[in-house]
């Protein structure tokens, strides 16, 4: 049986004991950094911290050395565009300001890292747990759940099926990167009806099952918001603070410049 | 109480109605069980019960309908009745299984502590004591199922449907959700919907037959799955013993061995099974082969012959390389070995059977063999040349693979495009770019290949315009096992080719792999059910903790003095056998006990 890998992560790690409420609210607060931060300097600072809750948590860092080389050509194109529009309107292709390109390319590797640190120490109850914590519309923290399981799941349906497109010649296979591109989409269709077939049964199961999707389910993770929360609360929202402060020209941090 | 009368349920997508006036009663306690041929209704009818049909699936549905006080059609309350399917996974819908277990009990209004010691009280019931943290999907399909059945028991539901509930699980999952069913008979009103009548015995009170969405039959369980001339007429298998008493002609209408036992030992009388000399003779089925591990016991003096060989008259006892090699072969899973020195060869024109229970190593020797896993050490040989280093994809082309879930492997949208799917992907001899390249065959090729493994599969040419999806059962499995013998391959591995099947799908497996190993394919087939084994196979191999307990014919294997060895591995005997002890006659298939039974119990003519 092909195991389905899942995002969490089991240790017990500083990040791992945390509030999830508090977890999401400093995911809430990194989305909009992406947004406030002045200059790609300030992108590369937040993925230094990136790096650093990374390892507080514990995060398999070859898993996010591959995912992170996944940005690299992200990371080419958005330098390499700018510099090809300058050389077609007959300028040199590093006569210009890359700020804008640099600043998108590590974006992504910054929101990586640090939301991986985040996710991969919650549990999937967890998570929507958090979200309800947070005062979420219960449809809303039931799809997201319902989305893990049926993500999980449908998962280990794929893995088979992918098995058995692989014998009859579709080549799936890491080694040749070129045709494993072209040939994922025979997936779609197969992998589409899996998830249909499954999805209307289980959503007969819930009825069946008396399962309430209007009111409020009571959260299965006990809530406790301590000295730590706290922190990293702080932290996090000081960094956006700080951030967005600079960006609007209310004060100035050394070493990161404002533009 | 479960009333339906003149029930009619007509789906949109269909000409046909579903079912049409079935009328049954199931009173307070009572256990009613359902059988019939695939597509004959059964699930429809515990849609109907369970108010799934039409509310979720459209349609309509006429009659007179009532589940403990109420017509599901009109009911709110959508918890009268807790249904268990036969897609295990398809019923998880909670991360972990105790919060599986634990929705119900909420919705019904226990607090969050209360609702966790029970749930953890219902899965002690239905021993899954210790799962309550683990992720649904982790588990086996068993303890899917077991998840499933819990989850309705805490429902607490007026009535339960068990919808085929074991037709996707193995031996052992199968027991388990047998026993839990057992134990719940005489609480509320039960349903099992079921293809093998067998699976009823001694477990309902009524049985209800369908035939094409019609009632054919209903009554008390002890009149009706004693009728063979009923089930056969509905396309159903009686069970063994009532098949073995008809063809030996006895006038006693046995369900288990242990009836079938008595009414020998009653002298039952019995019209035929005389053998060629008329006299009572010992002998053993099938002893050949040339590393036959026989146990003491008699000696044969009547042996079956050796199913000879295709290619320059090789037999099963060797003589030209084999087709399939597999030396010393070892695999672990996370430092647990799961293949321990196993080795294994199957010559062309044979049929091999790899029989053991969960965990033995079954799937991950497959897995090893077609290229989907690459062995820690040893050698796997398909005609002589090494599989290491080839791809799946390569390697697919010289070992066909049938799942035992057809519907993993389906994914196009006639039987045609399926068959030829895999001879169009390799069509051309691609580089590393995935365009271009050298044509290893025309279309012409592809046409005649099509055309030949829907022959060798049985499918009739007026299925292959049609979706694969939408046929029976039986019928999805030939069109996956033609999909993988189009491009020719010389060895051909069917896993769990006789599940769920009805008597038609039955034959119409036997002979498919019939025709397989007269084509000098060699064959493996992996089976939990014995009597097809021995309907089937030359030889036997029996693996457990990954590695080889015993091989050789099914004679060999299935001796009556491994059968403790079996039954600790979920491994039921052959019934023909188990029948064949009682008549103090060796005999693995109904058609050798029938043969052999002569003279052992009093003849009239």
């Amino acid at each position: 049986m092909r195991s389905v890998p899942v995002v969490y992560n089991d240790y017990d790690t500083f990040l791992h004991r945390r509030d999830p409420r508090v977890k999401l609210l400093a995911f809430a607060a990194l989305v909009l950094f992406l947004y406030v931060a002045p200059t790609w300097h300030w992108m590369i600072a937040m993925f230094g911290i990136g790096v650093g809750l990374a390892i507080v948590a514990r995060v398999n860092p070859k898993w996010l050395l591959a995912l992170a080389a996944l940005q690299i050509p992200n990371i080419l194109g958005f330098v390499a565009f700018p510099a090809i529009e300058r050389v077609l309107a007959g300028r040199g292709a590093f006569a210009g300001d890359f700020g804008f390109g640099l600043k998108l390319a590590f974006s992504f590797p910054a929101a990586l890292f640090v939301s991986a640190s985040l996710f991969t120490t919650m549990r999937e109850t967890e998570i929507t747990d958090g979200l309800r914590g947070l005062g979420v519309p219960e449809f809303v923290c039931f799809t997201f759940e319902y989305a893990f399981l049926l993500l999980y799941t449908v998962f280990a349906d794929i893995l088979r099926i992918a098995d058995g497109l692989k014998l009859k010649g579709v080549a799936i296979e890491t080694r040749n990167p070129l045709r494993m591109a072209r040939n994922l989409p025979k997936l779609g269709v197969p992998a589409i009806i899996t998830v249909f077939r499954r999805s209307t049964t289980m959503m007969a199961v819930l009825r069946m099952r008396g399962y309430p999707l209007d009111d409020l389910q009571e959260s299965r993770t006990p809530f406790k918001f301590d000295f730590g929360d706290a922190a990293l609360l702080a932290f996090a929202v000081g960094v956006l603070a700080v951030t967005a402060g600079v960006n609007f020209g209310l004060w100035r941090v050394p070493v990161l410049p404002a533009s | 109480m479960i009333h339906a009368a003149d029930l009619r349920l007509q789906y949109p997508t269909r000409s046909d109605p579903t079912l049409q006036g079935v009328s049954f009663t199931v009173d307070d306690g009572e256990t009613l069980g359902v059988v019939g041929a695939v597509e004959s209704g059964k699930t429809s009818l515990s849609m109907a019960l369970a108010g799934f049909a039409p509310t979720v699936t459209g349609g309509t549905l006429d009659g007179e309908l009532q589940v403990a006080g109420a017509d599901p059609r009109e009911d709110d309350d959508d918890t009268r009745l807790g249904m268990v399917f036969e897609d295990y996974s398809s019923q998880l819908t909670q991360v972990h299984v105790v919060d599986e277990v634990m929705v119900p009990l909420l919705s019904r209004g226990l607090g969050r502590e209360a609702a966790r010691e029970r749930a953890s009280e219902v899965l002690d019931r239905v021993r899954l004591s210790g799962y309550e943290d683990r992720r649904t999907w982790e588990l086996s399909g068993g303890e899917q199922q077991r998840v499933a059945i819990a989850a309705a028991l805490a429902m607490d539901a007026e009535a339960l449907v068990f919808d085929t509930a074991t037709r996707a699980l193995d031996p052992a999952g199968r027991e388990e959700v047998s026993n839990i069913v057992s134990s719940l008979r005489g609480e509320k009103p039960l349903v099992l919907t079921v293809t093998d009548p067998a699976e009823l015995v001694g477990l309902c009170d009524r049985v209800l037959v369908l035939n094409d969405g019609e009632r054919e039959a209903f009554g008390p369980a002890e009149e009706i799955l004693r009728d063979a001339d009923l089930l056969d007429r509905v396309g159903v298998r009686p069970p063994t013993p009532l098949r073995a008493a008809r063809r030996l002609g006895m006038d006693a209408s046995p369900i288990t061995v242990g009836e079938f036992s008595n009414a020998v030992a009653d002298g039952a009388r019995m019209s035929r099974g005389l053998t060629d000399t008329g006299t009572s003779e010992l002998s053993v089925e099938g002893a050949s082969g040339s590393d036959t591990d026989l146990i003491d016991g008699p000696e044969a003096n009547e042996a079956e012959p050796t199913k000879p060989a295709v290619d320059g008259g090789a037999t099963a006892d060797g003589g030209e390389k084999p087709l399939l090699s597999v030396e010393d072969l070892r695999f672990s899973y996370r430092e647990e070995p799961a293949i321990d020195g196993i080795d294994l060869s199957v010559e062309a024109g044979e049929v091999h059977a790899l029989v053991g229970g969960n965990g033995a190593g079954k799937s991950t020797l497959v897995e090893l063999i077609v290229g989907l896993l690459d062995p820690d050490e040893g050698e796997i040989r398909i005609d002589g040349e090494p599989t290491a280093g080839r791809t799946a994809a390569a390697v697919g082309e010289t070992v066909a693979l049938s799942f035992q879930n057809p519907d993993e492997q389906l994914s196009k949208r006639t039987v045609e495009e399926e068959i030829r799917f895999p001879l169009e992907e390799r069509q051309y001899d691609r580089g590393w770019l995935p365009f271009g390249g050298e044509q290893r065959y025309d279309d012409s090729y592809i046409d005649e290949r099509v055309e030949a493994a829907r022959e060798r599969t049985g499918l009739g040419e007026d299925l292959l315009d049609e979706d694969p999806t939408f046929l029976p059962q039986g019928y999805r499995r030939l069109a996956a096992i033609a999909s993988a013998i189009a491009p020719d391959p010389d060895v051909v591995i069917l896993d769990e080719p006789a599940a769920g099947l009805d008597a038609e799908g039955y034959d119409l497996m036997e002979e498919a792999i019939a025709h397989l190993a007269d084509d000098g394919k060699a064959v493996l087939v992996i089976e939990h059910d014995m009597d097809f084994v021995s309907e089937v196979s030359d030889r036997v191999t029996l693996l457990s903790d990954g590695t080889v307990a015993a091989r050789g014919p099914p004679s060999t294997v299935f001796d009556a003095s491994r059968w403790d060895e079996l039954r600790a591995e979920h491994i039921r005997p052959p019934r023909a056998a188990e029948l064949a002890e009682c008549l103090d006659v060796r005999a693995l298939t109904l058609d050798s006990l029938v043969d052999r039974a002569g003279g052992a119990m009093e003849v009239h003519e």
